[in-house]
């Protein structure tokens, strides 16, 4: 009906009515006393079954509920029931529905207090008892009715919790795996690049921004071709990548090259997956590469070192075969020499067997040089003193300077530091390098030469700089062996040089122009060993 | 030279192969007042070093046929202990200055050599083994 409440609507359906309600009342006078009685035996029979006993905490709450049970009879045969005797059983439902109340036990418990109740209407009204039954059993399942309501409308909240927490947990665990997924794109070292169909980035990864320098926001949705390819000029890179884009090629790995924002290329080693089944707008192709350039370049170096060793064998076998022939010469020079003297000295004969001796002195040196080049001596690494290095190095060369009014000084950093390095080798470098630019100094008349040493956050740099003339070709390969422009040079001297930074872990540079030439020598300040030094 | 005339001369063992040279040196070496032998390898060097009298000194190429310098020089010291080795070589990176022991360690020139150094270089090497073995032999020895 129009208007009516969930409770009208009830009472309306057993046809309860203001006669029942009067009935009650004249019931409840004569049972009242009895239901405290009724209370305990309610609460006794409970005590026999565990799973309706283990809703209760103690004995103090069990009188308290028999309290209420007492109480509850009463208000069931009070003679009002409005919207607010509703709201009360519905309270008092959802207290069994809060405590955990198995519903079982709320059916069979009515019956028990139904059974007692309508044995007391029988014995005190005797032939009046049918109409007071009808009102007793139709307000208890009125009871009943609302109390398993508020079951049912714990239930459909219980469900929709479920639901709701099901929800968030599904949600999670597709946040989780796209977590995951997004974690195994961006921290892979490899380069993954997707493509959709018109050959336009829709993913770009960290790696791809390491190795082409692109940020990510400037080459989404701009074709791959154009952002990171080299020149195409026979247009066989666009085919190549048309038909892989239209799943023409079988999934295949292939070598190709990738145009860095400041336009250097890297070589790539690229894996092709073709993921056709997507929407138009989606990743088609999937590219993932590796940055081949460093294995390349360190490939070439292993080339180079193992080259270098041969030919160092060859050296060291060489110049036994110079040095034998040579020690013979020089022997026999002696001994020519000695017998010169014996027929008391010609003059231009013994001149001439000097010219002999130097040069054969100067062949074996070029021997010694040669193979200290190709055949180095493994580093012997110790700490190093910075500050006694470069004064070693400077008071070696000082007679020489002084000859050619050269002025050699040091400028250092105001802390000394100690870095790892093969002393005797570091100081053949600064010695080289300042023997230089004394002799290119004074080539022009004297001047000055500053030896320079600053501290870098992982390095040393010491230069080694002159205000000389500058070198006459600044472009030219002087790290080169043989190439020389020194008189009397073996050539092999900034060769040498060059060859021990390099092994150090460091790098060798030249910038020169008229009135100033520097020399940087950059050395790695290797990491600090475990515990103080 | 006149002081090495007026006791024995030390006897010197070259060993090398290169015959024409080392006879060179041998010539000049005798000059100088030391009696030399020579030996152009390694087992000829150990049968001579086998004989008496086991010579002063040792002055020896590294590369030597049948036995090398090293070996020649660790037979040398163990004929006589002490006894004064010189290494000539092109070779010198395979050398290592406590490759004997029994002794001081050997001294090594790299070829080519220059004689006046080798000369003045095993005059010294005799010279303080020579005293070293008579602190030895003398009963005074703390």
């Amino acid at each position: 009906m129009p208007g009516e409440t969930r409770f009208q609507e009830l009472k309306r359906y057993v046809r309860f009515d203001d006669r029942d309600a009067q009935l009650l009342v004249r019931f409840r006078e004569r049972a009242e006393p009895e239901f405290p009685r009724i209370a305990l035996e309610f609460y006794d029979r409970i005590r026999e079954h565990t799973d309706a006993h283990d809703v209760f905490t103690g004995e103090e709450q069990i009188l308290r509920l028999q309290r209420s049970l007492v109480l509850w009879m009463a208000r069931v045969c009070g003679g009002t029931y409005d919207e607010a005797y509703h709201e009360q059983t519905s309270q008092i439902g959802r207290v069994h529905v809060r405590i955990g109340l198995p519903q079982r036990y709320m059916l069979t418990a009515m019956a028990l207090i139904r059974v007692a109740l309508l044995r007391i209407a029988d014995r005190e009204f005797g032939a009046d008892s049918p109409p007071m039954r009808e009102a007793l059993i139709r307000i208890l399942d009125i009871e009943l009715a609302v109390m398993l309501e508020t079951y049912k409308d714990s239930f459909v909240e219980r469900i929709r919790a479920v639901e709701r927490q099901e929800r968030l947990d599904l949600g999670s665990a597709l946040a989780r795996a796209e977590h995951r997924y997004v974690n195994a794109v961006e921290l892979a070292s490899v380069i993954i690049i997707g493509l959709d169909r018109s050959g336009s980035i829709l993913l770009f990864n960290r790696e791809a921004e390491r190795v082409t320098g692109f940020a990510r926001d400037e080459v989404l949705g701009r074709p791959f071709l154009e952002a990171m390819a080299p020149e195409d000029p026979d247009g066989g890179r666009s085919r190549r990548l048309e038909d892989a884009l239209a799943g023409r090629s079988q999934p295949e790995v292939t070598e190709g090259v990738l145009r860095t924002r400041a336009g250097k290329l890297r070589d790539v080693l690229w894996n092709l997956g073709y993921a056709g089944n997507q929407q138009e707008d989606d990743i088609v192709l999937f590219a993932i590469g590796r940055d081949l350039t460093e294995t390349r370049a360190m490939e070439e170096r292993a080339r180079q070192a193992e080259k270098l060793a041969a030919i160092g064998t060859l050296a060291a076998g060489l110049a036994h075969e110079i040095r034998n022939p040579l020690n013979g010469a020089q022997l026999h020079l002696s001994y020519l020499e000695r017998a010169i003297k014996k027929k008391a000295g010609e003059q231009d004969m013994l001149g001439a067997t000097r010219v002999v001796a130097d040069e054969i002195t100067r062949l074996a040196h070029l021997v010694t040089e040669f193979l200290d080049f190709a055949r180095p001596k493994p580093l012997q690494l110790k700490a190093t003193s910075l500050f006694k290095l470069c004064d070693h190095a400077r008071s070696m060369v000082l007679t020489q300077a002084d000859g050619v009014r050269v002025d050699v000084s040091c400028d250092l950093p105001s802390a000394d530091l100690e870095f790892q390095s093969d002393q005797a080798k570091l100081t053949q470098v600064l010695l080289n390098l300042l023997q230089n630019a004394v002799e290119a100094t004074g080539s022009g008349g004297g001047g000055s030469v500053v030896l320079r040493a600053r501290r870098g956050p992982r390095h040393v740099i010491i230069d080694v700089e002159d205000d000389g003339p500058g070198l006459s070709t600044p472009e030219a390969p002087i790290f080169d062996a043989f190439f020389s422009t020194k008189e009397g040079g073996t050539g092999l001297g900034l060769a040498i040089t060059h060859r021990i930074v390099t092994d150090h872990g460091g790098s060798i540079d030249v910038s020169s122009k008229t009135g100033k030439t520097t020399f940087r020598v950059i050395l790695p300040l290797a990491e600090a060993p475990d515990g103080p030094s | 030279m006149s002081e090495a005339q007026v006791q024995r001369p030390y006897v010197v063992l070259l060993v090398d192969d290169d015959l024409r040279t080392t006879r060179r040196m041998a010539d000049m070496l005798r000059e100088d007042g030391f009696a030399v032998e020579i030996a152009r390898d390694g087992a000829a060097a150990v049968a001579r070093l086998s004989r008496s009298p086991v010579p002063d000194a040792l002055v020896t190429e590294l590369t030597t046929a049948h036995a090398d310098g090293l070996a020649i020089g660790r037979f040398a010291r163990n004929q006589r202990p002490g006894m004064p080795v010189l290494v000539l070589t092109g070779y010198p990176n395979l050398f290592h200055a406590d490759a004997f022991t029994g002794g001081p360690p050997a001294a090594l020139f790299t070829k080519p050599v220059e004689y006046a150094a080798l000369r003045s270089a095993l005059r010294d090497a005799l010279e303080s083994s020579q005293a070293s073995e008579r602190r030895k032999s003398s009963p005074a020895k703390t």
